[in-house]
This record gives C-alpha cells, structure tokens and sequence, in this order.
C-alpha cells in the first residue's frame, strides 16, 4: 500500500467534506490498509474529544502583555492565527489525546500493555481483531473523558434532558454490546466491525451534544 | 363601588401596559450574507428569508424573562429573549419572528422552543433540545442538532447535517451531500435528488425513497430498526446489503439473499452507477421499486 490518504483527506472525510467519488475512493482505501483507518480513527477520536472542549480558556498570566508587546513592535506580517488554521487544531488537540490517553499503544497498533481494565470495558467482553480492539481503546477513551465531563456538569441540564441522554445512551451501549458479542462469534465479519464503530460514534457524539449543552446552560 | 371601579381599571391599565411592555420590534441594517445568532431559549423562533438588507425581529417576551436583546453592525446580530440564568423554568415562553435577508448565515439556539424557518438560502445552524425543528425552502448548508426534538426539511440542500437523540428525522426533496443520524428516531428521505448520504440509527426506522444522482454513495445503517429502501423505477445502483441475524427482502430482482449465520447477504448489480449499501444487525431489510418518477443528475 503506497499511496496513503494525505491528512488533509482524512479530515475532509471525517468532515463529511469530500464529493461522492472522493469519498467513495477514500473508503476503498480505508477498507484495504490499516494505517489509514488507524490514523481516521484517531482523528474522530481526537475530534470528538476537541469537541468537547470548552469554547473558550483564560490565557495563561502574563500571555495577553506578551502579546501586546509583540504586537507594539511593529512591522509583524499579519497572518492567520495559529489556533484558527486546522493542523495546529489538531495537534493541539492530538497533544491533549496523548497527554490524556494510552493512545501511543495504539499507533503502533496493539493494546496498551498493562492498561487499565475494568469489569465493563470492552476488552473484558471478547476478542477483537487487533485493529478494532485499538480503535475501541480510543473510543472508551474519549468516551470516559466525555463522560466525566457530563458528570461534573450534569446539574446545568433539565432532569428531561438528563433522562433522554441516559435513555439514548442505554441504547446504545446495548447495542454496542451485542455487536461485540457477535464479533466475539464473527471476528471477521466487517458488517459487524461497522455496526460497533458506528455504535461508537453516536454515543460520542451523543455525550459530546449533551456536554456541550452543560457547558452552554 | 367607585372605588372598586377604580382598582379595576386600574389593574386593566397596569396589564395592559405589561403586555405592551414585552411586545417589541426591531430593526436594523444586516449585510445579504451577514451572520446571525438567535437565542430564545423558552419560545418558538420563527425565522424568514427576505430580499432585503436589513433584519427586523418581533415577538412578546413571556412572563419571567428579563427582556428582548438585540445588537451588531451590518456585518453580524446577536438577538433573543434573555432568561434570568438561562433557567428555562423561571420564564414563560417567548415568541419571537425574525426576518433576514435570504442568503443570511444564521444560528438558532433553544432549549425547550421549536423553530421555523422558511426561505432562507444561506447556511443555518439550528439546535433545540427538546423543540421540534422545521425547514422549508433550500438553504445551501443545514446542521441540525436536537436531543428529543423531531427534525423536518422540506425543500433540497446542498449540504446537511441532522443528528437527534431521540426525534425523527425527515427530509423529504433533494440533497447533495446528507448525514443524517438519530439514537431511537426514524430517519426517512424521501423526494431527491441525493447524491451522497449516510443514514443511521440504533433502533429507529430508516426508510430511502428518493431518487438518486448518477455516482450516488448511499450508505444506510441500524442496530435494530427496519430498513425500507424504494428505489424509483429504472435506477440502476450497485445494492449490497447485509444483517446479522435479520431477513432482507428482495424485491428488486429474483435474486434472494444468502444465508449467512443467523443473516443475509445480498449483492446486486442493476447496472453500477451509483452505490447502495444497508447493513443491519437485527433490523428486517425491505428493497423495492417505488418511489418517485428517476431524475437523474448528472456529475
């Protein structure tokens, strides 16, 4: 497999930004080589993680007079600042996953060694290939981090609001556990692999949505 | 007995002035394309396209709220109803109607409102928790985002992004590129033009039935829902389809669907010029001829 999808193609597609024949391409790609789904998987993790955070952070003591004084100085050619342009996005956001996460065990394509599991992660329920199983790394991950988040913000949602989360998310998780017990059955089946990603995806984006009105309330 | 007279239209007077004092009407100069956001978190937000350069906004501020806001220059407007802590129980509903120019880029936000909107050809960002959110008209790009909400588009878009928790999600007209996913809603599409879509669910229904684009990538995928894909006469996509322990029913062609474990599986070519794909772990798939008259579109 030679000619990998660029970053920029994996963003789009994360980013629903690509025409059909695009995409269409990209995901035939995606099917045959696992370093390119690896590296998308990662940057939905990432995404739905960034997502979360909140919109705005107090600058650092001392940064906005740092700032002025560079500015005072004159002469600066005024480009676009580094936090709007998407590489830097992303790094900054891939440097928080990493900082958070055992997300170094799975670049490399395995299981964290000596990770963390409890009774109720993914791990404890069955095999997976090794790739999947990385990707669900990723995904609790993330999805812990999200879960925290709520938590702690909880209290700013309506109990209706509160209830349609939970609800969606038993959902969910039921059926994300049913496909992975039938990945324990069929590890090869790639329908099944895509029901749990999908599975996967809508409770990140369903604690993301939910957090993200905490933050907002 | 005067003076009861009295104290009653006294309190005539005092109510009336209250309700005169929560009606407003606004306006102010907003570039064709200028950015808007609206807040009303307790209330319906009725939103216009216009083809004028200027947004003007109306409505009653319900009992509870602090007041109607609005400000911004000609490139930008902030407006809505603002609600002691955004505390959605202490205040009443507000209404609130607001006309933009047409090709406006604007964003909704409400809590327990709906929000309406018609004519607007610009890109619009909606989200209500538990309101019900309807589109009429064909803006170029549509986020949607609700908790419990429903989602309705009637019209066609180029790009649209419609994701609920719990709501049903219905596009019933065309769309170039579409995601449209819900947790225990339906999610149905009908009309087209499509050219690009990805439908999911967990346990809602999906049903397709529009016509495709030449080159069409459809994607549909639940958990458990049933799946109803009626594609218009003389289509002629490439279809696979598979379950994990469900039936698919082929209607499409004599072929019938292997058994494979508990599932199915079914691959047709009809001629190659567009993709389906459904898969479905427990969901029953049904795949017919139906649907609207083929308008096909070319790349």
């Amino acid at each position: 497999m030679t000619h990998h999808l660029d970053d920029q193609t994996l963003s789009d597609l994360l980013d629903d930004g690509l025409d059909a024949p695009a995409r269409s391409g990209a995901e035939g790609h995606l099917a045959a080589c696992d370093d390119c789904f690896s590296r998308l998987q990662r940057m939905r993790a990432l995404v739905g993680h960034a997502g979360s955070l909140p919109h705005m952070l107090p600058a650092p003591a001392g940064e906005w007079q740092a700032i002025r004084a560079r500015l005072t100085t004159g002469g600066t050619r005024v480009i676009a600042p580094w936090w709007t342009r998407r590489g830097a996005l992303l790094a900054a956001g891939l440097a928080l996953v990493i900082a958070s996460s055992a997300i170094t065990a799975v670049v490399v394509g395995r299981a964290p060694v000596g990770s963390e599991q409890t009774a109720a992660s993914p791990a404890a329920t069955g095999p997976l290939t090794p790739r999947l199983a990385a990707l669900e790394h990723e995904y609790t991950t993330v999805t812990r981090d999200l879960e925290r988040q709520l938590a702690e913000r909880k209290h700013a949602l309506a109990p209706e609001t509160v209830a349609a989360v939970e609800r969606s998310l038993r959902t969910i998780e039921g059926a994300i556990a049913e496909a992975r017990e039938a990945l324990a059955r069929d590890p090869g089946s790639e329908t099944l692999a895509r029901l749990l990603v999908a599975g996967h995806d809508q409770k990140v984006e369903l604690l993301r949505h939910a957090t993200r009105l905490a933050t907002q309330s | 007995m005067r003076r009861i007279l009295f104290l009653f239209a006294l309190a005539a007077c005092l109510t009336s002035e209250a309700s005169a004092q929560s009606r407003f009407n606004r306006r102010l100069p907003l570039a064709p394309d200028g950015s808007i956001r609206i807040h009303n978190l307790a209330g319906i937000v009725r939103l216009h396209g216009w083809d004028r350069d200027s947004i003007v906004a109306t409505g009653e501020v319900g009992r509870g709220s602090k007041g109607f806001f609005m400000g911004g220059d000609r490139n930008g407007v902030k407006l809505g109803i603002d609600i002691p802590n955004d505390d959605v129980t202490s205040a009443e509903p507000s209404t609130l109607e607001v006309w933009v120019p047409t090709g406006s880029r604007v964003r909704v936000k409400s809590t327990r409102g709906d929000i309406v909107v018609d004519g607007v050809t610009g890109a619009l960002d909606l989200g209500s928790t538990s309101g019900n959110v309807t589109v009429t008209g064909i803006p170029r790009e549509l986020t949607v985002e609700t908790m419990d909400g429903d989602v309705q588009l009637e019209g066609a878009v180029v790009w649209l992004r419609a994701r609920s928790a719990g709501g049903d999600i219905t596009v019933r007209g065309g769309a170039e590129d579409l995601v449209s996913a819900s947790v225990s809603g339906a999610v149905t599409v009908t009309g087209g033009p499509v050219r690009a879509a990805r439908l999911e669910t967990m346990t809602g229904n999906i049903v397709f039935e529009a016509s495709i684009a030449r080159g069409a990538v459809l994607d549909l995928g639940t958990h458990s829902g049933a799946v109803r894909v009626l594609l218009p006469k003389g289509s002629t996509p490439t279809v696979e389809a598979t379950t994990v322990a469900a039936p698919i029913d082929n209607n499409l062609t004599p072929q019938r669907a292997q058994i494979r474990g508990d599932g199915r599986e079914l691959a047709l070519s009809l001629g190659g010029d567009a993709r389906l794909t459904v898969r479905s772990f427990k969901g029953a798939v049904t795949l017919s001829w139906g649907g609207p008259p083929l308008r096909l579109v070319k790349q």
